[in-house]
């Protein structure tokens, strides 16, 4: 695909929704998010030239971004032994807050303790895509992809029971 | 576990970052692959450097006839291997950072890369090395200052027993340390960034 790097940039801003949800399921902290925004970014501009137009530039930007996320190693693993050496500690809740932001905020927690490939399934998942579209953008066979799944959404599930929380 | 509730959710929260209106303003890269690209650029930048310095040194020297032969002889030697290295590298940036292949493609073509790199790079550099004390000491024994035959003799083994045997030592000494302080150094430089995409892949399939 030929764009120049304002209609390049254009393109983002339309969808730069798809890089958010990857963004934020990778980094709890805003800068490492800002960091893995802009690498993004830049990995889409340097593959564009190799984008053939088979699939939705929204798809195609969804498999970059996921795949720059996992292999994008900034200040991670200093981060997660901190979180792994952390007591679970239940999550106190304003009044104000609704059942939705509510289950957000207990998601988000307990998705930073998965790993890379675990945070990826979770998010296709919840996306909607197909065992098979999760098992092509990975890579991995569909039974490895169906075990993979069930054993994160338990991982997931057993995370937020820990912080005294179910949903 | 209601994953609509979180879908709807995740949809509805919008704070992504702002994204720049030059692609110049963007920050250098943070990807494994694309650090050790930047090191190998640096590295031959100063290679090309070294090889130039190397062959005008001795215009600025006073050498015997042979000795200055042997010299070059073994500075092209090293140059070539130098140069083949650097073609490689070069090879290697040039090459398509694709992460829009599957995620295992991704990471397996990444370590694949870097490991095949690496191993030419040790490579190279050790032969090169290994060949460069032979073209210092032409330098060094090889002056006007000395004796015309002094470095002859060296270079044809004609010395006593005992100096060829001190003479292998040093040499397999020398290779020695070269071996480990470059693979140390490499090891240090690369090797850490394969292992945390190994340990990716090694959590794609488990």
């Amino acid at each position: 695909m030929e764009l120049t790097e304002k209609e390049f940039l254009q393109k983002i801003v339309t969808h730069k929704g798809i890089i958010y949800k990857v963004i934020r399921i990778y980094f709890e902290n805003h800068n490492d998010r800002e960091d893995l925004f802009q690498e993004i970014i830049l990995q889409t501009w340097k593959s564009l030239a190799s984008f053939k137009g088979n699939s939705q530039f929204s798809t195609w930007l969804y498999r970059i971004a996921l795949n720059t996320a996992i292999v994008f190693f900034k200040k991670e693993k200093k981060r997660n032994d901190t979180i792994r050496n952390e007591r679970l500690q239940p999550i106190s809740m304003q009044d104000d807050t609704s059942e939705k932001e509510t289950q957000l905020i207990h998601f988000y927690k307990a998705v930073y303790q998965l790993d890379k490939i675990e945070k990826a399934i979770i998010l296709q998942y919840i996306d909607g895509l197909s065992g098979e579209e999760i098992s092509k953008n990975l890579g991995l066979s569909p039974v490895n992809t169906r075990v993979k799944l069930n054993r994160t959404k338990k991982k997931l599930q057993d995370i937020i029971k820990q912080q005294g929380y179910e949903f | 576990m209601n994953f609509d509730n979180i879908k709807s959710a995740l949809e509805n929260e919008d704070h992504a970052p702002h994204v720049p209106e030059s692609l110049a303003i963007l920050k250098k890269s943070e990807m494994p692959i694309l650090r050790i690209r930047k090191t190998m650029k640096g590295e031959i930048i100063t290679q090309l450097l070294c090889i130039v310095i190397f062959f005008v040194a001795p215009s600025f020297m006073k050498l015997h006839q042979f000795p200055r032969a042997v010299y070059y002889i073994f500075m092209f030697l090293t140059a070539l291997m130098t140069l083949g290295y650097v073609t490689k590298m070069i090879w290697f940036l040039k090459k398509t950072e694709s992460v829009q292949s599957s995620t295992k493609e991704t990471i397996l073509l990444f370590i694949h890369d870097i490991q095949l790199t690496l191993e030419v790079y040790k490579t190279a550099i050790i032969s090169g090395s290994i060949l460069l004390p032979i073209s210092i000491t032409a330098l060094l024994l090889g002056s006007t200052n000395f004796d015309e035959n002094l470095f002859q003799k060296w270079f044809l083994l004609d010395i006593s027993v005992t100096g060829i045997i001190s003479l292998i030592f040093g040499y397999l000494i020398t290779t020695f340390f070269i071996y480990i302080i470059t693979i140390k150094w490499a090891d240090n430089l690369y090797v850490r960034h394969i292992d945390k995409l190994k340990n990716v892949l090694n959590s794609l399939n488990e």
